[in-house]
């Protein structure tokens, strides 16, 4: 405790010697001048106007991403943000949106990570953390859809009966902190989803990088006819991802 | 006649015995010696720690409440280079500290135990050892603690080690089918071979790797899988639990069947036990497959949890991988958590004081305080000198304290231990008077009085030191003692007081009443104590300190017993005397603050308070019986002057006794002031007091004066007399320096009539 | 501000020279009302020290409820309110609180959702419909967070033979803004359009949670 208890006493008709002001003015200014600590400072004080302010960036590590630095925590964000209603009249998704196709592009066996370009943005986050803890989420707009086709008996033979394929196919999102899975959606069904993951981690003072993976069931079909109606047959082997919002909270010790 | 003074005197410490120096005194009541110009001066009392509102008024909000009660533990910790400093205490087996400014907040405590066990006269209490971030704190009859600082606490050590997890059942014959295993054309691009020999993957990282390298069991049909497992707890101070009990898992190939051919398995392991606030990680270990033929049963690490909440785990890594091997199985055991003393030395934990097993002491692992092996211990029940009352770390090696001797163990490697005996005949029980005195030695209070250890460590032999007593002057002090209560003695040395203190029960009272006090400037010895008043429904102001102890900065805490000897009064009747929180030494030119009731609403209780006012016999010097050399030889004492420190115009009164009449005479009465100066312009400036006599009132922008020493002279005329000895007792300032004594004699010796009948 | 400096007085010379005594106490008395880190300690905030009910680190908290299990049906093409339910619509506004730079704004939102299942029927494979979050500034001016978040009605992006996603689904979002710059936050409200009128997506109890935090 930075206290000073009684250091001199004069009683009336005491004489008044230099050292009645010496003695408690140094041992007042010992206990002020850098000393002062838990026990000095009240109660229920500290109100939001004597915290800092805190400090803003953005696109420190990333294209799209802001950061705030406050005095307890940090908070982080990415997004992609592209207008996933452009180009539906044209294209099946949308002529903004992210997607791939298995029988044409390379899927990984288990996590995939999203490009660099355009999906970067949203799907990662780099930043200085203080130890502490780490608590976050992503939100996702993604989807995998069936296709239809038709059987065909032999080259040129009859054509036979419409059926689905990948009815039962099933994608799922993972947030990977520093390598470390934290945050999984589970086996997500056919249908374009919106997502909202939470994830979290104990950390240390370290640069922390978090990113968002993806992971689907691959399944091809080869030949078979083309379906009545507009449906594709390889919409069945596409991921898409029409929109990525990933956070983190970052707080200290 | 011409008259005589005998040479000047400096006026020394309390020398009770017969024939001692003339400079030495009888008896020295609560004063100190001031550290700048040396004498004794009577300004020190003592103040509450937290202050008391401006206004004179104190209210107990819903209740007087624990204040009532004695304070049986203190201690003043510090964490962080001392940017965190709590001041823990224990009154009714509540272990709290207080926050110093309570601002808007309703409660400016934090309480890290209710409900403790409130120790008895011959118990020592609570024991706190610092032991890096944390500090242990015990008491032998609740569950150790280990207090982090702000509000955290967790167990420490353990109560039992962890359950023995689940293995489940692995069955081969669940393969019946190709469906079975994932392989073929379908799937995640296993290969056709599947999950068995000279099946090789793909994983995310684009890594190929050979399933063959994961998975249990034999790698050729008919043999068997036999497995087993064990697991620990890891603590947060890096420490390990002893092992769970094992548990097996066994399956066997049958070669008669294909599916089962070149098949590894995974265990699943359930119920992995989670343990109490203070884990933070399981380990798990596992035998490698136990052949039937084999001998080799080691256990070897496995995998570690690092959470207290994870109860499965998935095991899968084969044989080749493990190559730690598992811990002794005598490298971490349960030890009781009923010890009484303890202390940090050398990177261990060293605990003693079990009831049923008093003289066994062990020592944990180093750098991991919560684990004990079994064979870190030493037991000196083989020579006599009763249980173990204290570990105290000194110099390079730990002292062990026991009831009627002292061991020492030291290190003559860099983890190993030897153990000697410095005596075998002084011990103490009075566990927390074992204090350092810089450049003297280690004191404790034994029956017989303070004993002191000296010396130190040379090299890396045993410690070379002396055990002597040192404080044979103060017998009349040491035969009060309560020699049953000799634990509840407390003690502290004040490196801003320069002052080794130790208070002590007496005349069979179980509560420390009065203390003795040896001052390292100059290595003299004092006594404090307050006279006790009538005894009745109030009043018995003795010095009812039961707890001592300094902060980081030398201020001396004192923890109270606040009424007694007439406890728990109604609230109307208390007056907390002498004092109801903690205490401070200081300057305060009181003994504290009483309170006054003045009454109660809607559950709150207030009270007045006030200085408790010192008294003119409180701080008293007395010198010694003084016979000149020859008391035979009768002589007229004249005068006494002392060379004090000027203070002022607050007279002082010199009584004095002659031929052991304890009868007091009044001697005179006297300024500690320069007399030429007395009542004119030319004095030291004073504070006006509304009396118009003094001349030279204090003003801003006169001359500040200094300390001086000043004689004063008191005026005795004795009548012929041998022995002499005179009292300085005053409430007001007083410095005694030195003194002379003037008297005359003719020198011969008187013929008196002859005492006897013959 | 910050440390306390003094003369020694000297035995000899004169008591407050130069009003040295008396200018302590005045410096003591204003150097207390400002004390700074050099006066301080490292570490001495507790949590006991934080006024917690002065909420300093979350400037400002709302959230609303429904759960009066009604559904409401939404078939519109361009973004209306989320406004159903016994507790009002999604669409809050209060009063300003002031946003500075490095404040961020947090905005939960769960819904329950039951795509109708005979929208899909001979209908073409229009079958998206998009739920968004926007806070309002200024009382006036409503801003988009982070990203249209688009579902699907069906499981096929075909015309005529697209099956439902049946069933009562929760849908999720968490947004986050970080302000650039001072501004006034005035309200939050969810929206919701479709991508093809003809079907129609019935929404049912949902949840938003909003805070502001500042430190």
């Amino acid at each position: 405790m930075a206290r000073t208890w009684t250091v001199k006493t004069s009683k009336t008709r005491d004489q008044f010697k230099a050292e009645h002001f010496n003695e408690p003015a140094n041992a007042i200014a010992a206990q002020f001048n850098g000393k002062l600590d838990q026990h000095n400072m009240p109660l229920d004080s500290v109100t939001h106007a004597d915290l800092a302010d805190p400090v803003y960036s953005d696109d420190a590590h990333g294209v799209d991403t802001k950061s705030s630095y406050m005095p307890t925590q940090s908070y982080h964000t990415a997004v992609w943000d592209i207008d996933n209603t452009a180009g539906l009249d044209s294209t099946e998704f949308g002529s903004a949106v992210y997607a791939t196709n298995f029988s044409t592009d390379n899927w990984n066996a288990k996590w995939n990570s999203f490009p660099v370009s355009p999906v970067t943005e949203g799907s990662r986050l780099k930043f200085n953390a203080q130890e502490g803890m780490i608590f976050g989420g992503v939100t996702a707009s993604v989807e995998r859809r069936s296709g239809r086709a038709r059987n065909q008996y032999g080259e040129g033979g009859n054509i036979g009966a419409e059926f689905n394929m990948g009815q039962s196919n099933w994608h799922e999102l993972g947030v990977f902190v520093n390598g470390i899975l934290c945050g999984r959606s589970g086996e997500l069904n056919n249908g374009s989803y919106t997502v909202d993951i939470p994830f979290s981690t104990p950390i240390g003072t370290e640069f922390t990088s978090i990113e968002v993976k993806w992971m689907a069931d691959q399944l091809v079909f080869f030949d078979g006819a083309v379906a009545s109606g507009s449906a594709t047959n390889d919409a069945y082997q596409q991921y898409i991802c029409s929109g990525l919002f990933l956070w983190a909270r970052n707080q200290f010790r | 006649m011409k008259t005589q003074t005998i040479p000047e005197r400096l006026a020394g410490g309390v020398d009770q015995r017969f024939k001692v120096t003339p400079d030495k005194a009888s008896n020295i009541r609560n004063l100190r010696v001031e550290d700048t110009g040396l004498g004794w001066c009577n300004d020190r009392g003592w103040e509450p720690l937290h202050m008391l509102p401006d206004n004179g008024a104190y209210t107990f909000t819903g209740g007087v409440g624990d204040a009532k009660h004695p304070c049986r533990f203190l201690k003043v910790w510090s964490r962080h280079n001392g940017a965190e400093v709590y001041y823990l205490f224990e009154r009714n087996g509540k272990l709290v500290y207080q926050y110093g400014n309570e601002g808007s907040s309703t409660k400016a405590e934090v309480v890290l135990g209710t409900n403790r066990y409130l120790p008895s006269a011959n118990e020592a209490g609570t024991q706190l050892t610092p032991f890096g971030r944390f500090a242990v704190v015990h008491n032998g009859h609740d569950v150790p603690i280990k207090f982090w600082g702000r509000e955290k606490t967790s167990q420490f050590h353990f109560t039992q080690p962890p359950n023995a997890p689940i293995a489940y059942k692995v069955d081969p014959r669940w393969i019946d089918s190709p469906n079975d295993i994932e392989g073929g054309a379908t799937g995640l691009a296993i290969p056709t071979t599947g999950w068995q020999e000279g099946g090789t993957g793909v994983n995310h990282s684009s890594n190929t790797f050979d399933y063959t390298t994961l998975g249990l069991g034999p790698v050729t049909g008919n043999g068997t899988a036999h497995y087993r497992y064990k697991v620990t707890y890891v603590t947060d101070s890096g420490s390990e639990s002893p092992y769970s009990d094992q548990e097996a898992v066994t399956w066997k190939i049958d070669n008669a069947v294909t599916l089962q051919h070149d098949k590894r398995f995974c265990v699943f392991l359930g119920e992995i036990g989670t343990g109490g606030d203070n884990v933070v990680a399981r380990r798990i270990y596992r035998t490698k497959n136990i052949d039937l033929n084999a001998n080799d049963e080691s256990f070897y690490f496995l995998k570690q949890i690092d959470d207290n909440v994870t109860t499965s785990y998935w095991d899968m890594i084969p044989d080749a991988t493990l190559l730690a091997p598992a811990p002794d199985a005598n490298a971490s055991i349960i030890i009781p958590s009923s010890f009484k003393v303890s202390a940090s030395w050398n990177g261990c934990l060293w605990v003693a004081g079990w009831d049923g097993n008093n003289t066994e002491l062990r020592y944990s692992d180093r750098y991991k305080p919560e684990q004990f092996s079994r064979f870190r211990f030493f037991d000196v029940g083989a020579k006599a000198g009763g249980a173990i009352t204290a570990l105290v770390p000194y110099y390079n090696s730990l002292i062990v304290f026991r009831e009627k001797a002292i061991e020492v163990i030291s290190a003559i490697a860099d983890d190993e231990y030897t153990i000697g005996t410095i005596s075998g005949q002084v011990g103490t029980t009075a566990t927390n008077t074992i204090k350092e005195i810089p450049t003297v030695g280690l004191f404790f209070l034994t029956i017989d009085g303070v004993y002191a250890m000296t010396g130190g460590q040379s090299g890396a032999g045993l410690v070379q030191s002396g055990l002597q007593p040192i404080s044979g002057n103060l017998h009349k002090e040491w035969r009060r003692m309560t020699e049953g209560a000799l634990p509840r003695a407390t003690a502290c040395y004040s490196s801003r007081e320069k002052e080794y203190w130790v208070h002590y029960p007496v005349d069979g009272q179980t509560e420390n009443s009065r203390g003795a006090v040896f001052h390292s400037l100059t290595g003299a010895w004092s006594l404090r104590n307050l006279p006790p008043q009538t005894i009745g429904s109030t009043g018995g102001h003795s010095m009812w300190f039961t707890q001592l102890d300094t902060n980081p900065e030398g201020w001396i805490v004192i923890g109270t017993y606040p009424n007694y000897p007439h406890p728990f009064p109604s609230d109307a009747n208390f007056n907390a005397y002498p004092g109801f929180g903690l205490q401070v030494w200081s300057a305060y030119d009181a003994w504290g603050d009483d309170l006054t009731f003045t009454g109660t609403s809607q559950g709150n209780v207030s009270y007045n308070y006030a200085p408790h006012a010192k008294a003119t016999n409180n701080c008293l010097y007395t010198s010694a019986w003084d016979d000149m050399g020859d008391d035979s030889i009768k002589k007229r004492i004249h005068s006494v002057e002392i060379d004090m420190v000027t203070f002022g115009y607050n007279d002082l009164t010199l009584n004095y006794e002659s031929d052991y009449a304890f009868d007091e005479t009044a001697g005179g009465t006297a300024s500690p002031m320069l007399v030429e100066q007395y009542l004119t312009t030319g004095s030291e400036p004073a504070w006006y007091d509304g009396n118009n006599d003094i001349k030279n009132q204090a003003k801003w922008g006169n001359k500040w004066s200094g300390p001086q020493i000043c004689r004063v002279r008191f005026d005795v005329h004795t009548g012929n007399i041998g022995s002499f000895r005179f009292f300085l007792k005053s409430a007001n300032h007083f410095q005694v320096i030195s003194y002379q004594i003037e008297y005359s004699t003719s020198g011969q010796k008187v013929i008196t009539r002859r005492g006897g009948s013959g | 501000m910050g440390t306390l400096k003094y003369n020694a007085e000297k035995e000899g010379q004169p008591s407050n020279s130069g009003d040295s005594v008396d200018n302590y106490f005045d410096d003591l008395a204003t150097q207390s009302a400002s004390i700074v880190s050099d006066n301080t300690r490292t570490e001495w905030v507790t949590t006991k020290h934080i006024k917690w009910s002065d909420k300093p680190l979350i400037q400002h908290r709302t959230s609303r409820t429904n759960i009066n299990n009604t559904q409401t049906a939404y078939t519109s093409e361009s973004y209306v309110d989320i406004a159903h339910g016994g507790s009002g619509s999604t669409s809050q506004t209060f009063t300003a609180v002031t946003v500075n730079a490095g404040d961020v704004l947090r905005y939960h939102f769960n819904i329950v959702a039951y795509p109708e299942a005979k929208g899909l029927d001979g209908k073409s494979g229009e079958d998206y419909w998009w739920i968004k979050l926007q806070y309002q500034t200024g009382g006036s001016t409503w801003v988009d967070l982070g990203f249209d978040t688009r579902n699907s009605v069906g499981t096929n992006r075909g015309s005529g033979n697209s099956e439902p996603i049946n069933g009562f689904r929760r849908y999720g979002i968490t947004f986050c803004e970080i302000f650039s710059g001072t501004t006034t936050i005035t309200g939050i409200r969810a929206q919701v359009k479709l991508e093809d009128s003809d079907h129609t997506i019935r929404l049912e109890n949902w949840t938003q949670d909003m805070r502001i935090i500042g430190a």
